[in-house]
């Protein structure tokens, strides 16, 4: 037996050395005042840096652990190596090698030792935490947090870092080694293997999802438990294995064997709980395989539900249901009904009238078997009884498993993704749980049809009942619900709920929080009054936006677990965060910059001192209140660093709360065979009228020109055929937005979107059959749609505009000033095109800036919105008047070769000709065809094959490297255009795209940080015949040089010209950049010519676009 | 306390033949091993102390067979390695205060009294509080002497405890292990210094080349010396003609010439008188005469 006694002796004196080490002091106390600094400004709000995750519940012993467990687990590595290490070398060892005191005893002391030094430093993060969370008194104090997760964090990781270093030391016997094998084992882990193979590699907890949820605790605590149970016994397997390897005699003999045994036993034991998890996993991963098969073979149905009647029964982790279906039938083909239901709910019964059927019940597919013929028209009485929990495995089945295994980080700390509860205490379930029968059909998941509900709820009494409709709770425990209108999805929350309740504009509101979490509605105490007339101002504003009204009665916000995630479809903007009248917020506002209210409302009075504004707290908690709402449910917007997930829809100003969705999504269904078209194209039609599209101002591309380049030369139904569907979802938008458009020009000013909106009106909560809808939109616009659609589908070229030189009279119309400017445009492409103008007339007002647009904000006027179609080979002038000089134009080629397909347009010198009569407005036919070049001229672009880089290949530093590492951006074929990084330039030459460069339709450059001269860039032209030529460089306009302009603006850009006579070095001055800068007049033969540019400047970065001979 | 051992012997790695078929039989009270740098003491000692296992043969402890009872036998122990420089970041007391609990001291009171009795025996309480790795070398080795010696351990095992220490150093050392032998212990003290054995060590042993030359008391070994140890006086220019003719103990220069100690069977050539030996004789008469010629 080991002797306790001794164990405690070994540990007592092991940690006393330890806590005396200079590396363990130095190391642990940079920890410990990174900690500490981030808690005094990340938990506080004392300064403006707050992390807003601290208002996650027990996010704060989280955090603090998250970080200090990557700094422990680095410095374990190196005490603990150090034992072995420290023992060989001190002579003095051998004194306490010859005492009585067992191998096993002697290495668990000196583990427990090391455990024990770094107890004392957790309990010291801990406590730090659990100061600044006290003191800032936003979150309650969650005290089992602070117990849980050293448990579930630090002490795992550290028992297996120890024992994997003893162990690693004991074979190695070398302590360098060591070190550079463990140190390469945790960076391997962090960097490379991350949370691959379902973060089963994460000795760290950096990927996995340890958040708690004042709802449902941890997510999926189960294989939590394992993975860390895992990590633990694996580490006392690998200590084990040191005693055994340790260089001292045992005490008794057949130890060794005794201990092989040991630590066979718990290598076996560790291993089980690896491969259990990893089971788990790979089981569902199984299960998704047979349902994806299952599901490619579902074919058309006609059957559609008219009404459900659902009793459910809320018993602990499972629901009882008995739904009453009435199952309209069209054909007797449509026998045996075939619906969809979660594979974890088991039917127990089935009954077509009053007769019993027989069912098989296939994973998600309930087949109902019925042997009476049918007649056209005939209903249907379905009843089905089931019971069970949701299978969460088989939600989301069209999601890769690339972007299912993506984890759900809430900067820096990790949510888990649940898609539905049921749980004694909370309950959650969306249309995606399928936890109501629906009728299978090809692709069902993407459109649900609509159809009358009533529910009834049994559940615990003390727990309040969440769903659609008009809710009558006739007793504890027990509630009906009954929707006004038909409805394409029912959701319903269970939970210990307070509720808060308000009527604005005839729509109830009702906001549904956690019983604990009342701090975050505080934060609007002064607001009481006057929130019904904000919410109306809002609402009003923004249904004059989307062009009609909110179409339910109540409009509910409902806190959720924060481990409740939902993904973003590709035909869809809705996601199961939006349900109809409901939005499931995530708790506490999700630990977004955007949610967090007290660093919000600091935000403003510092803008609000900046701007000299007088504020008092109401009016700060006014504007914080409209920047909740605006930011969440009606204008989101994306961080501006923020990146996507893989494969995921590029949206810019989008969220997963916005309401949008409600009034289309869940109002509207166009019943469409195979994929929704319609609904996608009406969809993005409808939501990008509301909003302001423009480029990124960084360069790069946007969700439009990424397209354009997919689409190159390919149709959207070859794209459909072999690219996987669920990567289109930006093609399907961009493309939906264009169908809309290109017939909206058939009509007049707002008369199409007039119609739109009265068409969706009209058809609200109907399904709307496919060739209704294309009667329609054909009898309004006298446009053949099925005609139109099926090329829209099958056409492969795009348009490609030419823009002429724009120009601005100031006239005088009758008596009064105005202003008239023409845009010649010209389709050089192979098919029509619509081009799309927004002016922006009058010197721009009180400007919140670029970035700041708040809900709302914008002068986003629809009428000053255009749209003229261009026919392919057509050259035509646009004409505006205008009341008053034009400030800004936007052009926006949609689907066309260009890109950037949103550009601004420079109107230079306002013309002051009153006698200038000539003017017109819309489009009028020209005889002057643009010309990207005159005849006389060459022009070697950059995106030409006559223009070549030579890169350096450069990374001497390790900024370089990581600068290297920085890339992002969009790749087509060879070639990547990546965004503009002025702060972090890259090492070699990178293609940008920016309006203001210089492309025939591709207007793209290349840069580079300032160099040494190696890198270049060279552009060749063949010069037809021998003579004279004026030489041109294209710099392009002063719009980059935003930020540093001290470094940016006054140096010069080197060109080397050769020509006949030799070759010559040209300097140009950067800061006369925007157009064509002359390089002199040279004499080349006929052949070759050759122009360069040097990557050495006095500028932060170089830029080469396009170089031009000009025949003398 | 009895330690027999019984044809012990024990070949490294490399082939090197470390020990060859010890006998000994030790009793209590102090046991000198005698032998030059290399003959295997320390291999002798590190087996005793059950930091390294045997080749062959065994030792037995009190009629217990050593490698099948470690635990037993470490409990019996006390040992001060041959070096002992290298200290964990502990002070003087907590050094002594972790071997004391490591010896089996269980209640802290009566360990902490341990401690500072030793410490004042050792004549380290005044620096209880210094850092180990701190001490003087002669402190360091009493802290060592200080840690072999808490628990009251029954056998006590020193390997070259006075090597590099100052006279006065080594002589309180050797006082204290002289103090210790009169209690029913056992120590193994090793040495290649002669005059630390023959001050203390009532039994003896000497070790060449592996194997055992010779047990018994000092005063026998002294001995198998007597008639061979001369006083002899030479002229300057006869000195290295005696230097390579014999072994010379002792070289002190006269008016005439040098006074010398020389140890030889029968002198030749030269006149001497016989002196009465010490161990030092013994031990030089030993290994020049008797051991190179008693190897098998």
């Amino acid at each position: 037996m080991i002797s306790l006694f001794q164990v405690r002796t070994v540990a007592q004196f092991e940690s006393k050395t330890l806590l005396r080490s200079w590396f363990f002091r130095i190391f642990s106390g940079i920890a410990v005042l990174f900690i500490f600094f981030f808690n005094l400004f990340g938990m506080t709000s004392l300064g403006d840096g707050a992390w807003p995750g601290r208002l996650l519940p027990a996010s704060c012993p989280y955090v603090n652990l998250f970080f200090l467990n990557v700094a422990q687990a680095i410095i374990a590595v190196f005490l603990s190596a150090d034992f072995l290490g420290r023992d060989k070398k001190l002579d003095t060892t051998e004194a306490f090698y010859i005492r009585s005191i067992s191998n096993s005893a002697y290495v668990w002391g000196k583990a427990f030792g090391i455990l024990k030094v770094f107890l004392g430093l957790n309990l010291l993060v801990l406590a730090i935490g659990a100061v600044f969370s006290l003191i800032q008194g936003e979150m309650a104090f969650n005290l089992p947090a602070y117990l849980i997760y050293p448990l579930l964090i630090s002490l795992p990781t550290l028992i297996f870092i120890l024992g994997l270093s003893f162990f690693t030391m004991s074979l190695v016997r070398n302590q360098a080694v060591t070190f550079v094998l463990l140190l390469g084992y945790i960076a391997v882990s962090l960097f490379f293997l991350k949370s691959k193979l379902y973060g089963v590699w994460d000795v760290i907890g950096f990927f996995t999802p340890m958040l708690f949820s004042d709802f449902t605790g941890f997510f999926d605590i189960a294989q939590l438990v394992v993975l860390r149970m895992g990590y633990l016994v694996m580490g006392v397997a690998l200590i084990a294995a040191t005693i055994w390897k340790l260089p001292r005699l045992p005490q008794k003999r057949f130890f060794s064997i005794r201990m092989s045994l040991g630590v066979i036993l718990f290598l076996v034991i560790g291993a089980g709980l690896f491969s259990r998890y990893l089971f788990v996993h790979r089981d569902k991963l199984r299960v998704r395989e047979e349902i994806a098969l299952l599901n490619a073979d579902l074919d058309e149905s006609d059957a559609g539900i008219l009404s459900y009647d659902i009793d459910l029964v809320h018993r602990r982790n499972e629901i009882e249901c008995h739904a009453q279906l009435q199952v309209a039938v069209n054909d007797s083909s449509s026998i045996p009904l075939v619906f969809v239901l979660n594979p974890g709910l088991k039917v127990k019964s089935i009954h077509l009238g009053v007769k019993a059927a027989s069912f098989s019940q296939n994973h998600h597919l309930l087949k109902i078997k019925d042997e009476t013929k049918h007649c056209k028209g005939d209903t249907l009485d379905v009843q089905i009884r089931y019971a069970g929990s949701i299978d969460e495995n088989v939600m989301f089945m069209d999601i890769s498993e690339e972007v299912r295994g993506e984890i759900n980080r809430l900067d820096p700390v990790v949510a888990g993704k649940n898609h539905a509860y049921i749980t004694p205490d909370y309950l959650l379930l969306t249309r995606e749980a399928a936890w109501y029968p629906v009728i299978a059909r090809n692709r069902y998941w993407t459109q649900y049809a609509f159809s009358q509900f009533k529910l009834t709820v049994t559940t615990r009494p003390d727990l309040v009942a969440i769903s659609q409709g008009v809710a009558n709770h006739k007793q504890p425990g027990n509630w009906e619900f009954k929707p006004e209108q038909k409805l394409n999805a029912l959701s319903l929350v269970i939970g210990a709920y307070s509720k808060k309740e308000l009527t604005v504009d005839s729509v109830d509101l009702q906001l549904y929080t956690h019983k604990s979490h009342q701090t975050l509605i505080e934060n609007f105490d002064l607001l009481e009054d006057t929130i019904p007339e904000l919410l109306k101002s809002i609402k009003n504003d923004y249904e004059r936006k989307i062009g009609f009204r909110y179409p339910f009665n109540r409009f509910m916000v409902v806190e959720t677990p924060i481990h409740y995630y939902g993904y973003i479809r590709m035909w869809s903007l809705a996601t199961e965060h939006l349900m109809p009248e409901m939005v499931l917020f995530p708790e506490n506002g999700g630990g977004t910059w955007e949610n967090d209210f007290v660093s919000q409302a600091k935000r403003q009075k510092r803008r609000a001192r900046r701007n000299n504004e007088e504020l008092t707290d109401r009016g700060i908690q006014e504007r914080v209140f409209r920047g909740l709402i605006g930011n969440n449910f009606i204008h989101p917007r994306r961080f501006f660093f923020g990146g996507r997930e893989a494969e995921q829809r590029n949206l810019e100003n989008w969220g997963k709360f916005m309401v949008f969705p409600m009034f289309f999504n869940y109002a509207n269904n166009i019943d469409q065979a195979g994929f929704p078209m319609f609904n996608i194209s009406v969809e993005n039609y409808l939501f990008n009228r509301q909003q302001e599209q423009t480029g990124h101002f960084f360069g790069g591309l946007n969700t439009n020109d990424e397209v354009v380049i997919r689409m190159a030369g390919k149709s959207l139904s070859q794209l459909i055929e072999e690219e996987n569907e669920n990567t289109l979802g930006d093609v399907f938008a961009a493309k939906g937005n264009q169908l809309f458009n290109s017939m909206k020009v058939s009509l007049t000013g707002n008369e199409f979107d007039r119609f739109i909106d009265s068409l969706i009106q009209a058809y609200q909560f109907t399904n709307l059959d496919e060739v209704q809808f294309i009667n329609e939109i054909s009898a309004r616009t006298k446009i053949d749609l099925k005609r139109t659609f099926d090329y829209w589908l099958n056409e492969q070229c795009l348009p490609a505009f030419l823009l002429g030189e724009i120009k601005v009279w100031e006239i005088n119309e009758g008596n009064r000033i105005r202003y008239f400017m023409k845009v010649p445009v010209t389709n050089q492409g192979q098919v029509d095109g619509v081009i799309n103008f927004v002016v922006r007339e009058g010197m721009a007002g009180n400007r919140r800036g670029r970035f700041r647009r708040q809900m709302g904000g914008g002068n986003n006027d629809p009428d000053s919105q255009q749209s003229f179609p261009i026919k392919s080979g057509e050259t035509v002038d646009i004409g505006f008047l205008l009341d008053q000089e034009p400030r800004e134009v936007v052009v926006n080629t949609l689907l066309a070769a260009n890109i950037p397909s949103s550009q601004r347009l420079e109107t230079g010198k306002v013309i002051k000709d009153h006698r200038f009569n000539d003017y017109f407005e819309g489009v009028r036919q020209s005889t002057k065809k643009l010309r990207y070049k005159e005849v006389y001229e060459v022009i070697v672009d950059n995106e030409d094959e006559g223009c070549e880089v030579i890169n350096t290949g450069e990374s001497s530093t390790v900024k370089d490297w990581w600068a290297n590492r920085q890339e992002g951006g969009t790749s087509v074929g060879d070639k990547k255009y990546g965004n503009l990084r002025l702060w972090n330039p890259p090492v070699k030459w990178e293609l940008v795209v920016n309006g203001s460069y210089f492309g025939e339709y591709i207007k793209s450059a290349y840069y580079k940080r300032r160099g040494t001269g190696v890198g270049r860039i060279r552009w060749t032209c063949q010069i037809p015949e021998s003579g004279n030529y004026g030489v041109y460089a294209y710099l392009p306009g002063s719009r980059h040089h935003f930020r540093r302009r001290r470094h940016t603006g006054d140096g010069s850009y080197y060109y080397t010209v050769f020509h006949d006579d030799g070759d010559v070095v040209r300097q140009v001055k950067s800061a006369e950049s925007g157009d064509w800068q002359y390089l002199g007049e040279y004499y080349f033969s006929a052949g070759e010519g050759v122009v360069e540019l040097s990557d050495k400047t006095e500028n932060d970065i170089v830029v080469g676009d396009a170089i031009k001979w000009v025949r003398r | 306390m009895e330690i027999k051992i019984e044809n012990l012997g024990k070949v490294y790695n490399n082939n090197f033949k470390a020990l060859q078929n010890i006998n000994l039989s030790i009793e209590n009270g102090m046991f000198g091993l005698l032998g030059p740098n290399g003959a295997g003491k320390s291999t002798l000692m590190r087996i005793l102390v059950t930091l390294l296992k045997p080749s062959c043969g065994d030792v037995w402890v009190n009629g217990k067979k050593m490698s099948e009872n470690r635990k037993e036998v470490r409990e019996y122990l006390g040992y001060l390695p041959q070096d002992f420089r290298f200290f964990s970041k502990l002070k003087t007391w907590e050094f002594l205060d972790y071997a004391g609990a490591l010896a089996g001291l269980k209640k802290r009171r009566e360990r902490l009294n341990a401690v500072d009795e030793l410490l004042e025996k050792v004549g380290l309480f005044d620096v209880r509080n210094r850092y180990a790795n701190k001490l003087s070398g002669g402190m360091k080795r009493r802290l060592g002497i200080a840690q072999a010696l808490i628990g009251d351990p029954k056998i006590i095992i020193v390997d070259e405890p006075t090597t590099g220490l100052d006279p006065e150093e080594r002589i309180r050392f050797r006082n204290i292990l002289s103090d210790l032998s009169q209690k029913e212990v056992i120590i193994i003290l090793s040495t290649h210094i002669v005059g630390d054995i023959s001050s203390t060590c009532g039994n003896m042993a000497l070790l060449n080349n592996g194997q055992v030359h010779f047990q018994g008391a000092p005063q026998d070994f002294i001995g198998l010396a007597r008639g061979k140890v001369w006083k002899t006086s030479v002229a300057f220019d006869q000195i290295k003609a005696i230097n390579d003719a014999y072994p010379v103990i002792s070289t002190i220069p006269s008016e005439t010439g040098y006074e010398l100690e020389l140890v030889a069977p029968s002198l030749q050539g030269i006149e001497g008188e016989n002196i009465e030996p010490n161990l030092e004789h013994a031990y030089v008469y030993f290994m020049e005469f008797v051991a190179n010629t008693q190897l098998p």
